[in-house]
């Protein structure tokens, strides 16, 4: 027990002093300030509680809710993979640790950094409470309960998610967060609701209108903007002790993810070096094992002419060509951004291909953008890569880093939004309206990934804009999100014009970082 | 061909000292960087690579300053880092030419040299699998043919031996042995005996400071006359480690035998030995201090 005690306390020290974490202790910390300041608000149509513990309560705990079960995912998420990395899981493999006791240490750690999270929200909402209450004063009782009753299960479940995904061979890294995010905003709209206590609340506070004699009050609503034309009614809160047994079955899910995860966490039995199926074909077709290397010479000496005479006797000649060699960079950079993905990315790729060239032009639109979410992962690994994976200094003490290699990344990176968004683009060449939205997509998204890459921001932080801007963008309608234009609403308003103008800008900036990194 | 460090220093945030004033003019050949682990030999090498920058003094490559104008020295640099890593979905063919094309090298001449220097490294069977699945020598090997592609001026080579097996030692000093008499080679380790094998010339560095810059048979020869062995009963060697530096001990079935670098005979049965290299490193190493004053202020 000691020992699993030891792993949650390292693995929380690990985190604590990331700046990842302090980033979202700090984002918290803002979330609360803008729920304190009135930013957020909660109404039931046209109806709001009079702002008073109970009120401010549940505010916190919803909006707390909502940041954790996406924000929250991310922050904890990769633990395990840390382990496996950094060579510790090795370590602790040779140990007596137990998988169960190891899977639940790094649920255990995941949760306690989102508990802190929900405690600093929770200063917040006093805070809030003793400062801009309309009921004056503070009643900890009615404030903290919807915290409990609400945050504190999406924060287990959250924790359980996590380590299901880093424990899952096939939802490790950076294809774990898109499908995350792609759960996330799928489930959203008809789960949403009764994850994250939306539903509990309307159902109570509904029930209190009526009892006032008010209308129905339609939908309950987390958003921002105004809020005083909005009719105000006595929230004394929830019978939490109800709602919480109603939401007891997420400690159930919780408990079976963290199970499942346990089952499918192989102890880093899985090394890097674990040869795949592929690799063990050619291994046995392979000649036998390597000549042994000649004798080494005394000490002091030189090598004998024998020697001498088979070794590295190829000229060498440098490219006279700079397009010819900047090409030649370019298809290596290519080659990085689709190398080792799975049979079925390649499938799919080809298939949306396919889709563009045959679907009506109207579903094109729409499928386009759906396109360039399929190389959101390679392209979220752009001007990361390197540094990720420890080939930065052997490209830093290459000539013209930056101004050869990072425009190569870059150009690799638009080369797969043409290849990828291909059957699309002949499509558009009938309808010009619409190439200056595939232009804006196929610039803009690979330049906003290698900026950010390239910023060090990491992978996370793109895939995540990436998946939520196509949510709300083209298939929500949102129209300055809508980079390619897919609604007619967005196209109309110019808004692909604007990000096609943001790439120069995106690209001076990139350039700019990169060089402070490789001057440093 | 000449590389000139003139007063090179380095201060990372926080101020910590990496680097105190480096001064030392290299010409052809093998200059072993020798010192203990933190003396900043990986600095050095990172500021002479063009990937770090010096805080104070500068670096001349023929002449021409590299923090000014680095792509002077990249086109002819190859260079090992000691922690480098690769790409694990590429084979080796594509991550050399991939590296190849970053330093300029291109087409036909590319492949063919890629050709060979994976034969060279003993690669050429593991060329066409994935990089992810190399053992930690193999991936060591792949650094070394990729510091080799572009037939590099200055050769800088950091803690390149880590991961390979006694006989790829071997041979991989073999090949720095040759290499070092057309261009400046320059070998960090703190493996002794690596750089005893292949310098014409080893600096030493400890606590960010170069100590010395000499022939290996210099730097032995300093130590003359003041390297003693004698034989201890176990457990006994408290007298002796004040006398002198104990460098090495070794147990035997009779007690412990010691070698000591000391002025004079650290006790009546000591019997003087040949200094090596390594009795210079251990001397330097103990303390981080030029051996020969302290030695002299023990006399």
């Amino acid at each position: 027990m000691t020992g699993h005690y030891q792993i949650v306390l390292a693995d929380l020290r690990e985190r604590t002093r990331r700046f990842g974490f302090l980033a979202t202790i700090g984002l918290a910390a803002l979330l609360g300030y803008q729920i304190v300041a009135g930013v957020f608000h909660l109404r039931l149509g046209a109806y709001r509680g009079v702002l008073n513990s109970a009120w401010i309560g549940t505010l916190t705990a919803l909006t707390l809710g909502f940041f954790l079960s996406l924000v929250g995912f991310f922050l904890v998420r990769g633990s395990v993979e840390r382990d496996r990395s950094t060579g510790v899981g090795q370590v602790l493999a040779s140990t007596r640790m137990s998988r169960i006791g190891y899977v639940v240490a790094r649920f255990a750690a995941n949760l306690i950094v989102l508990l802190t999270v929900v405690a600093v929200l929770a200063v917040a909402a006093a805070v809030m409470a003793l400062l801009h209450a309309e009921v004056p004063g503070l009643d900890l009782g009615p404030l903290l309960a919807p915290l409990v009753v609400i945050a504190v299960p999406v924060a287990i479940v959250v924790a359980a998610v996590a380590v299901f995904f880093d424990c899952v061979p096939a939802l490790r890294g950076s294809t774990g967060n898109v499908v995350y995010c792609a759960l996330w905003l799928i489930t959203l709209p008809f789960a949403g609701g009764g994850l994250l206590g939306f539903t509990a609340v309307e159902g109570a506070a509904s029930a209190t209108l009526r009892s006032g004699g008010f209308d129905a009050p339609g939908g309950i609503v987390l958003g921002v903007g105004e809020h005083d034309e909005l009719t105000t009614f006595l929230w004394a809160g929830a019978d939490w002790g109800t709602i919480a047994v109603g939401r007891l079955y997420l400690i159930v899910v919780a408990t079976l993810l963290v199970a499942a995860a346990i089952v499918a966490f192989d102890r880093f039995a899985s090394a890097d070096a674990r040869p795949t199926a592929r690799l063990k074909r050619r291994r046995r077709t392979a000649a036998p094992a390597p000549p042994s290397p000649p004798a080494p010479p005394a000490p002091g000496s030189v090598a004998s002419d024998e020697h001498r005479s088979g070794f590295l006797t190829e000229p060498v000649v440098r490219s006279s060509h700079p397009v010819a060699c900047f090409a030649a960079l370019v298809a290596g950079e290519f080659r990085l951004l689709i190398a080792g993905r799975s049979v079925f990315w390649y499938a799919g790729a080809a298939t949306l291909v396919i889709a563009a060239l045959v679907l009506p032009i109207d579903a094109v639109r729409i499928l386009l953008p759906i396109a360039w979410i399929w190389p959101v992962v390679p392209w979220s690994e752009s001007g990361g890569r390197a540094r990720r994976h420890g080939v930065d200094a052997l490209l830093g003490a290459a000539p013209s880093p930056v101004l050869r290699q990072l425009p190569a990344a870059w150009l690799s990176g638009v080369l797969l939004a043409l290849a990828i968004g291909s059957g699309a683009l002949v499509r558009f060449l009938a309808y010009p309206e619409l190439l200056v939205g595939f232009a804006a997509g196929a610039l803009f998204i690979p330049t906003l990934a290698i900026a950010l890459g390239t910023a060090g921001a990491g992978e996370r932080v793109f895939q995540v804009l990436a998946m939520v801007a196509w949510y709300l963008g083209p298939l929500n309608g949102v129209a300055p999100l809508d980079i390619t234009g897919a609604n007619y609403a967005a196209l109309a308003a110019g808004v692909p014009i604007g990000y096609l103008a943001a790439v120069p800008v995106l690209l001076v900036a990139t350039v700019a970082s990169a060089t402070a990194r490789v001057t440093r | 061909m000449e590389l000139q460090i003139l007063e090179l220093g380095k201060v990372y945030r926080r101020g910590v000292v990496a680097l105190r004033e480096i001064t030392l003019r290299a010409e052809p050949g093998v200059i072993g960087l020798l010192g203990p682990n933190g003396a900043g030999k990986s600095t050095l090498m990172r500021i002479l690579a063009t990937v770090a920058r010096p805080t104070s003094g500068s670096v001349l490559w023929n002449g021409t300053d590299i923090g000014k104008r680095p792509d002077a020295l990249r086109r002819e640099l190859g260079y090992l880092p000691q922690d480098f890593g690769v790409y694990p979905n590429l084979n080796a063919v594509e991550f050399l030419r991939y590296l190849a094309a970053a330093k300029g090298l291109t087409g036909r001449p590319a492949r063919r040299r890629i050709d060979e220097l994976l034969e060279y490294v003993n690669l050429t069977d593991a060329a066409h699998r994935p990089i992810g699945g190399y053992s930690g020598g193999m991936r060591q090997r792949v650094g070394i043919a990729q510091a080799l592609l572009n037939d590099p001026q200055l050769l800088i080579v950091d803690e390149p031996t880590v991961g390979l097996d006694p006989a790829e030692r071997a041979r991989f000093r073999d090949m720095i042995s040759h290499l070092a008499g057309e261009r400046i080679v320059i070998l960090s380790t703190h493996i002794v005996s690596d750089v005893e094998a292949v310098a014409t010339s080893i600096a030493m560095v400890a606590g960010g400071r170069l100590l010395r810059h000499a022939r290996p048979a210099d730097l032995v020869g300093e130590l003359s006359g003041r390297v003693w062995t004698t034989l201890h009963r176990a457990g006994d060697t408290a007298d002796l480690e004040r006398s002198g530096l104990v460098v090495r001990m070794v147990r035997r079935p009779d007690g412990v035998e010691c070698r000591v670098v000391s002025d004079r005979a650290p006790d009546p049965s000591a019997e003087p030995a040949e200094p090596t290299l390594e009795d210079v490193y251990m001397a330097l190493a103990r303390d981080g201090q030029p051996v020969e004053p302290r030695i002299a202020e023990r006399a």
